[in-house]
């Protein structure tokens, strides 16, 4: 047996080094740890599911800039009403105006007045 | 070599001595083997894509936090149970040292002397306090230099080299006189 207190630090850590090496595992770790490592390579591409904190904030937004994204260009193409005429559109009444917009328009035109 | 190649190269040099890191640190053998599994693939799916060279002190980190958790964990159901009148877990009661198999083959004496040593060396290690095992285990098992044991820790260097140099001592004291 030999006194350790003879050893310096470094060689007593190799000591403790190979003896830690030279304990080996078990057949059934050795092979668990195996197919757990296969496990881990095969999901390398595959992205972890993430929570739905992460993802919702982010949908939500991108949901609200497409719907005024939208907006402002039917708008501005005149394929959708004017947003001044909005309060009169959310408070119609009467069913007919809104079945018959292409008339309305057409009343109001000019052709009208010349005809 | 490919990516995944590298990957399973290097998973497969550092995962028996991962699992025996996690095993000192929670004493079970199906809580360690889950937390080295699930650090394997956080790092591959999480940074499979960073340099070789940063994997090393990521896993390891990784695993740090997995065993953590774990104590986490324990501790909140522990503290449950405390409230309830008390249970304790099964495993509390069995050596983890004492499932560790001996894969060498030796001479029966050498190999039984050889047996009391390590068991020796292992329980001292696994004794350590948490931090200085597990700057010791990173820089002698893993050979990590300071500055990396130190990313893998989350500490400063210094921190390492007290943890370290603290460790040795303990270890020098508890294993006096007991080398083969």
């Amino acid at each position: 047996m030999i006194d350790d207190r003879r050893l310096s630090d470094d060689d007593f850590v190799d000591r403790v080094r190979d003896a830690l090496d030279q304990r080996g595992l078990a057949p059934e770790i050795t092979q668990r740890l195996a197919a757990a490592r296969h496990r881990a390579i095969a999901a390398i591409d595959v992205p972890a599911p993430r929570a739905p904190t992460t993802w919702l904030p982010a949908s939500a937004l991108a949901m609200t800039l497409l719907v005024v994204g939208l907006l402002s260009v039917t708008i501005d193409r005149g394929i959708a009403p004017p947003l001044e005429d909005l309060p009169q559109l959310t408070a119609v009444e009467d069913m007919d105006l809104l079945m018959n917009l292409e008339f309305v328009a057409w009343l109001d035109s000019d052709n009208v007045d010349a005809g | 070599m490919d990516n995944a190649a590298a990957l399973n190269s290097f998973l497969a040099g550092v995962e028996q001595r991962a699992f025996r890191m996690a095993r000192y640190a929670v004493g079970d053998i199906d809580e360690a083997m889950d937390i080295v599994q699930d650090a394997m693939l956080t790092l591959a799916q999480k940074y499979a894509a960073k340099p070789e060279a940063e994997w090393p002190p990521l896993f390891f980190r990784i695993l740090r936090n997995r065993i953590t958790d774990v104590h986490r964990r324990r501790a909140v159901r522990n503290g449950i149970f405390a409230l309830f009148g008390g249970r304790r877990d099964a495993h509390d009661d069995v050596d983890p040292m004492d499932q560790i198999a001996d894969g060498r083959g030796a001479e029966p004496e050498f190999r039984a002397q050889l047996d009391r040593t390590t068991q020796r060396l292992e329980a001292a290690v696994a004794a350590l306090p948490p931090r200085q095992r597990e700057a010791f285990l990173l820089r002698v098992w893993e050979g990590f230099d300071v500055a990396t044991t130190a990313r893998a820790m989350r500490c400063s260097e210094g921190s390492v080299k007290t943890h370290y140099s603290r460790a040795v001592h303990t270890l020098r004291e508890q294993l006096e006189g007991d080398w083969p």
